[in-house]
C-alpha cells in the first residue's frame, strides 16, 4: 500500500507541486502561511479548509482511484 | 564554441556558458521576461551597485535554445556552503533574505534559496544568479520558504543549537537536512524553542501530512499575499542573525603561541616574498593557512590568494576579522572531491583552485606523522599540482615531532622522514629555488620549481 501511495504522489498529482525547477513541499508552503502571523493563521486555515473539502469531493467523484496506481515495490 | 558550466543545468529559464574567457548566461523566453523585470528596477541597480548581486549586461551572442544572452564578471574563486565556516554560512543567509525582502518590495521574487546562489568575493557574500529573479504573482507563496530552511537554516541550527558541524552533512547531501530529520538530531530543550517548533517540529508534521497535495489554488484564494511572505522572511531575519556559534576551544587557535610560529614567521615571510617575485603567480592556494598570515603576504603580491584549512575555529576568526581572502574548510587529508550529477558538477578543491603556486608551511608533517601518509605520497600531490611550490620540511628531530611521535611506534612510521630521505623525494619531481635552514636546524624551507 505504502508503494502505490508514493509512487502516485510522485507520478501523478505532485507534479502540479513542481512549480517551475522546484519542489517547494505543500506542507511548508501552507505553514509559511502560518509563519506570516495572525492573518497568515487565517489563510492557512481557509487554505487547510479548501483542500479538505477538495479532497472529499474528490474522493466523492472517486478522481482518486481514476488515476493508474503505478508501484515499484513488489 | 561555448563550454556548459557544470554546475549550471537544474533551471530551463537560464544557464551559464564560458566562452573564451567570457562568462555568459543564456536565457529561453521565460529566463528573459525575469530579466526584464528585474533589470527595470531600482533594487537591481542598488543591489548590483554595492556589490550584493552579480552585475550583468546585456550580451551579443548566438546560441541554439536561447533568446538572449547576459554578460557577468568572471568569479575569482568558486567555493561550496560545505567549504565555508558558519559566519559564512550565516552571513549568505542574510544575504538571501534581505535580497528576498527587497525585491518582494518591488513585485519581484526569487524563485529558489540555495547558498550555491551565492559565492564570496573579496571576503563578500554575492548573489550570483539574476536568473533566480522573476515576477512575483500575486498570491504565490515564497517557493523557496523549504529550500531556505533545509540548505541554509537548519545547517546553522545543526552547529548552532545542537553542536554538530553542518559542512559534512551539506557535503553529504547537498539538498540538506529535512525537517524531520532536524526534529531527530535536536534535543528536547531545543525542540521546545518557538521557532523550533515552528521551522522543524511543525514543518516536519505537515510535509508528512500535506505529501501530495496542492495547495497553490487553495493558499491563492485564501488571500495569501506578499505581506505573508515579508512578515516571514522578517522574522527568520531575526531568527538567524540571533544563531550563533562562539567557535571550538580545542584545535588550531592555540597554534600561534607555539614558540617555533614567532620565531620563524619574519624569515618565512620574506622567503615567501622572494618566491612570489620569482614565480609571478596568478593563483596561490595557502594549504594549512591557520591564521591566513602567509595567505595575505601572497594576496599583497597581486595574487588571488586562497585559504584553505581543517580547522573551522581559525577560518571563521579569519573570516569575521574582515579579510578579502578565499577560505576554504576542508580537511586536507580528505579535500573536497568532484561530486554532484555525474560526478563533475562541482569539480574537487584542487581542480577548481587550479594554482600556479602552493604554499605548505608547516602542514607536511602534519600529514605525514598524524595522518599517516607517506611522504612520497605528500610530494606526488604536490607535484601533481604542476606548479611552483613553498613547502617547510621538519626533521624528526624536532620538539613538535616528538610530541605527534609520542604514542607511536617506530615501526610504524613512513620512510622519507629525514632530511636527506627527504630531499632525495623531492629531487624525483622539483627543482630547489632557494632553501633555508630556521631556528636550531630542525626545520627547513624550500622554494621548489616542478621539474
Amino acid at each position: 500500500m505504502g508503494g502505490v501511495a508514493v509512487e502516485r504522489s510522485a507520478l501523478g498529482r505532485n507534479y502540479l507541486m513542481i512549480f517551475g525547477y522546484l519542489d517547494a513541499g505543500s506542507g511548508s508552503l501552507i505553514l509559511q502561511a502560518i509563519l506570516g502571523g495572525a492573518a497568515g493563521i487565517l489563510v492557512a486555515f481557509k487554505a487547510w479548509r479548501a483542500r479538505l473539502m477538495g479532497k472529499r469531493a474528490e474522493s466523492d467523484t472517486g478522481a482518486e482511484t481514476e488515476e493508474p496506481a503505478v508501484t515499484t515495490e513488489s | 564554441m561555448h563550454q556548459v558550466d557544470p554546475g549550471s543545468f537544474r533551471d530551463p529559464a537560464s544557464h551559464v556558458v564560458f566562452d573564451d574567457g567570457r562568462v555568459l548566461r543564456l536565457l529561453d523566453r521565460r529566463g528573459l521576461e525575469g530579466w526584464k523585470a528585474l533589470s527595470s528596477t531600482d533594487f537591481f541597480a542598488r543591489a548590483t551597485g554595492d556589490g550584493r548581486l552579480i552585475g550583468a549586461e546585456v550580451a551579443e551572442y548566438d546560441a541554439p535554445d536561447s533568446v538572449a544572452a547576459l554578460e557577468h564578471p568572471r568569479i575569482p574563486f568558486v567555493s561550496y556552503p560545505f567549504e565555508w565556516t558558519f559566519s559564512m554560512l550565516k552571513d549568505a543567509a542574510l544575504l538571501q533574505l534581505g535580497l528576498l525582502a527587497e525585491a518582494l518590495a518591488e513585485g519581484l521574487t526569487i524563485k529558489d534559496a540555495t547558498p550555491y546562489n551565492i559565492q564570496f568575493i573579496d571576503g563578500k557574500p554575492v548573489f550570483i544568479d539574476v536568473g533566480s529573479f522573476e515576477q512575483y504573482a500575486p498570491g504565490e507563496p515564497w517557493i523557496g520558504y523549504r529550500q531556505f530552511t533545509r540548505q541554509f537554516l537548519f545547517p546553522l541550527m545543526l552547529r548552532a543549537r545542537a553542536g554538530i558541524p553542518f559542512q559534512p552533512w551539506l557535503r553529504g547531501n547537498p539538498e540538506g537536512p529535512t525537517a524531520s530529520e532536524m526534529r531527530s538530531v535536536l534535543g528536547l530543550w531545543q525542540r521546545l524553542r518557538p521557532s523550533s517548533m515552528m521551522h522543524v517540529s511543525l514543518q516536519a508534521r505537515m510535509e508528512d501530512r500535506m505529501s501530495g497535495a496542492s495547495v497553490r489554488d487553495e493558499l491563492r484564494n485564501a488571500g495569501f499575499s506578499a505581506d505573508l511572505i515579508l512578515a516571514n522572511v522578517r522574522r527568520l531575519q531575526k531568527l538567524v542573525g540571533d544563531l550563533e556559534w562562539s567557535g571550538g576551544a580545542e584545535g588550531w587557535i592555540e597554534y600561534q603561541s607555539c614558540r617555533h610560529v614567532g620565531r620563524d614567521r619574519d624569515i618565512k615571510g620574506k622567503f615567501l616574498e622572494r618566491a612570489l617575485g620569482a614565480h609571478r603567480p596568478g593563483r596561490v592556494i595557502d594549504l594549512g593557512a591557520n591564521d591566513g598570515h602567509f595567505t595575505r603576504i601572497a594576496a599583497e603580491s597581486g595574487t588571488l590568494a586562497i585559504a584553505v584549512d581543517g580547522d573551522e575555529t581559525v577560518l571563521d576568526s579569519l573570516y569575521r576579522s574582515g579579510s578579502h581572502l578565499s577560505i576554504v574548510l576542508t580537511d586536507l587529508t580528505n579535500p573536497s572531491p568532484s561530486q554532484g550529477w555525474a560526478g563533475g558538477e562541482r569539480p574537487g578543491l584542487i581542480e577548481r583552485a587550479d594554482p600556479d603556486m602552493v604554499i605548505a608551511y608547516g602542514v607536511i608533517h602534519h600529514l605525514v606523522y598524524t595522518a599517516s601518509i607517506p611522504p612520497t605520497t605528500v610530494v606526488e600531490w604536490l607535484a601533481g599540482m604542476r606548479c611552483p611550490v613553498v613547502l617547510e620540511f621538519v626533521s624528526p628531530e624536532d620538539e613538535m615531532i616528538t610530541k605527534l611521535t609520542a604514542n607511536k611506534i617506530e615501526s610504524e612510521l613512513h620512510d622519507g622522514r629525514t632530511r636527506s630521505e627527504f630531499e632525495t623525494i623531492l629531487g624525483r619531481r622539483f627543482d630547489p629555488v632557494e632553501t633555508e635552514t630556521l631556528g636550531t636546524g630542525t626545520r627547513v624551507i624550500y622554494n621548489l620549481r616542478p621539474r
